[in-house]
């Protein structure tokens, strides 16, 4: 006997509501790429610049204890005095009064005012700094909590960008392209679901996988940082960093998404997308670079899709400039590609092959 | 069930429907045309696939045009191409369509064991659909098209490339679905005999046009027996006394004309019709009516146009 009644019934059950039914697929796409080994290894080689930069944050926070290490290199000291936090100080007038009770409650000065740096033992923050300098009427015009800042985390997603890279080649290529291969297209869009809900489910495999190599580990590094300094005055003086974080990934995430959908749409071969892939990235960088050497001029780089986005980046972290571009050129050219990726995907994504 | 009022579809300069307006109420309707007729077009077009010229028309009360969404929620499709998405088990496959037509996931999974026994696919629930034979990939095609418990099949050649048995065990799900299941379905193909076998009312396209529609026993003939005659002397009267006793006739090749006679009657009339003609009958064969003598003749007649 079988275990089900081998005759068709009717299903009288309600339907999910229309909202989230782009995350089937989204869903789907997620542990299909999961299944591949490639995708895998990739996350797993993205998490190693993460642990490595958890490594140097304990240290950095811990400021004191790594310039000690460095300075003896060995012996029994090494571990004396392996903990507080530095904190960059900068007062109004010499501060006698405030440098001497600093001393006396046995925190560590380097430097001269009106700007030094000093070390706060373990347990104690910046309020021990305010309340002393309350105590000796020293006016206090900023303190800097330690930390990294943004050059660190432009640093990092910079070098997190390259994962992303090859994650848009391994996840991203086939997304489309197999369904307009095995002519699953018109499976789809037969179903009550709009071309926007499919490509949005599409979207959303590509951008799970770029977020969990960019914006997660960022995320998580600026609130392991927060959580290591112990002071709610990182929060304070770092807030936007967390911003910053979000945006620079946003537009490298999009920008990529977009355009590996694209090329995947174009194709019915999933190699053929990630070679066009791999050749906007690259053969734009190379391209870009022979012609910046040969004219000496700094523009030709806006060619290259890559560049754009650091160019992006070093704006939204306010770092030191690699190029003299203008950074609002490559956020159009960015921002055009999104446009053109969307018209190549809105054309392509249909349930009818139309051959004139 | 389906109303599609002067529907023209173009591929650029190519008119791929021309002006077409039918109404079937169902609930089996063949579709039948020679290939290029506008069959899958205008199946696409029923799904909101592709954007009409001119005209409009309705799904189950639901406006093709503004309605796109609520013509799929209503409707289950199997494409005429070998569809699928592949690395994905059976079950898998129609669970997530299922989940994808709004389903929850456990109702979705459990359906999907359900259909696939349904179909015959119950000992390959496990098996990857891409190695699937062609028979068992119209059968997952046909499954996936009832996950959502439609209304309404739109069935775009539901047979193609399946072997004779296969066939048949098709049909006779087809025929099961559409007089059992209370589903409607519009069953497009070149296969004349598939049409016999599972509709009431057939629409056949030529051209982008609608060649001829109607209840299919009314098009056979089949209350009436057919007579191929061949007279001699006055063919003229002979035709008209044919008419005299309420009989129709129509011209064929070769002096041939065919003549339509009530199911209880004989041929008494005609050989009486012959006498009081003075004519001589010198070929009288009974001839048995099908859909696909209806056929060939609306298509001829579009080509003659």
């Amino acid at each position: 006997m079988p275990v089900y009644d081998q005759t068709y019934k009717r299903w009288e059950g309600h339907a999910k509501s229309h909202a989230f039914r782009w995350w089937v697929i989204t869903k789907y796409g997620i542990k299909t790429a999961l299944k591949k080994r490639a995708a895998r290894v990739m996350l797993t080689l993205a998490l190693l610049p993460f642990i490595a930069s958890c490594i140097y944050i304990y240290g950095r926070t811990h400021f004191g204890a790594v310039s000690q290490f460095i300075s003896q290199l060995g012996g029994h000291e090494v571990l004396q005095g392996m903990s507080g936090k530095s904190y960059e100080v900068e007062v109004e007038g010499t501060a006698t009064a405030f440098l001497q009770r600093l001393s006396q409650e046995g925190i560590a000065i380097q430097g001269e005012p009106p700007r030094f740096t000093v070390l706060i033992p373990d347990g104690q923050n910046s309020r021990l700094i305010v309340s002393i300098a309350k105590q000796t009427g020293t006016k206090i015009k900023q303190i800097i909590p330690p930390g990294v800042g943004r050059s660190f985390y432009s640093q990092f997603l910079e070098w997190q960008s390259r994962y992303l890279f090859l994650l848009l080649l391994v996840v991203g290529a086939g997304l489309i392209a197999k369904d307009v291969k095995f002519k699953a297209l018109q499976l789809y869009l037969a179903k009550p679901i709009t071309n926007l809900e499919y490509i949005l489910g599409k979207l959303g495999v590509v951008v799970f996988f770029l977020a969990m190599v960019t914006l997660v580990p960022g995320v998580l590094l600026f609130l392991i940082q927060a959580i290591l300094v112990g002071d709610s005055l990182y929060f304070r003086h770092f807030w936007w960093v967390m911003g910053a974080i979000f945006w620079y990934s946003a537009v490298i995430i999009l920008s990529g998404s977009f355009l590996i959908l694209a090329l995947s749409a174009l194709s019915e071969s999933a190699r053929s997308a990630a070679s066009g892939c791999a050749a906007v990235f690259l053969l734009t960088t190379a391209i870009a670079q022979l012609l910046r050497r040969s004219t000496h001029d700094d523009n030709y780089m806006l060619i290259s899709f890559r560049h754009n986005w650091t160019s992006v980046g070093e704006r939204i972290f306010g770092v030191e400039r690699l190029y003299d571009l203008p950074w609002a050129w490559s956020l159009v050219i960015l921002v055009g590609a999104i446009v053109v990726c969307a018209v190549v995907l809105a054309r392509r994504i249909r349930g009818v092959e139309v051959v004139k | 069930m389906i109303t599609i009022e002067r529907l023209t579809v173009r591929y650029g300069t190519t008119v791929a429907l021309d002006d077409v307006s039918f109404s079937v109420e169902g609930p089996a309707v063949g579709l039948l045309g020679p290939n290029g007729a506008g069959k899958t077009t205008l199946i696409k077009g029923l799904l909101g696939f592709l954007k009409p010229a001119n005209g409009t028309g309705s799904v189950l009360g639901h406006n093709i045009l503004n309605e796109p969404l609520a013509v799929r929620r209503a409707v289950g499709y199997l494409p005429e191409d070998d569809c699928m998405i592949p690395d994905m088990s059976a079950v898998r496959f129609l669970t997530y369509f299922g989940e994808l037509c709004g389903i929850p996931k456990d109702d979705a999974t459990q359906r999907a064991h359900e259909i696939l026994y349904y179909v015959g696919l119950g000992e390959a629930r496990y098996r990857n659909v891409e190695t699937f034979s062609a028979g068992m990939k119209q059968r997952i095609k046909l499954a996936q098209a009832l996950i959502h418990d439609p209304k309404l099949l739109l069935l775009d050649e539901p047979t193609n490339g399946m072997d004779p048995t296969g066939r048949d065990e098709m049909l006779h799900l087809i025929r099961d679905i559409s007089r059992e299941k209370g589903i409607g379905v519009l069953v497009s193909t070149h296969l004349l005999p598939d049409v016999e076998t599972v509709c009431e009312e057939v629409v056949v396209l030529n051209k982008g046009k609608v060649a001829v529609h109607g209840d299919i026993a009314e098009l056979k003939g089949t209350n009436r027996k057919v007579y191929e005659v061949r007279v001699r002397g006055n063919k003229d009267s002979f035709c008209e006394r044919l008419v005299r006793d309420g009989y129709e006739w129509k011209e064929l090749k070769d002096d041939m004309i065919k003549v339509l006679v009530p199911e209880e009657e004989g041929t008494a009339k005609i050989f009486r019709a012959a006498k009081e003609s003075s004519s001589q009958i010198r070929h009288l064969v009974f001839e048995k009516s099908s859909l696909e003598q209806v056929f060939v003749e609306s298509i001829k007649g579009g080509e003659e146009k």
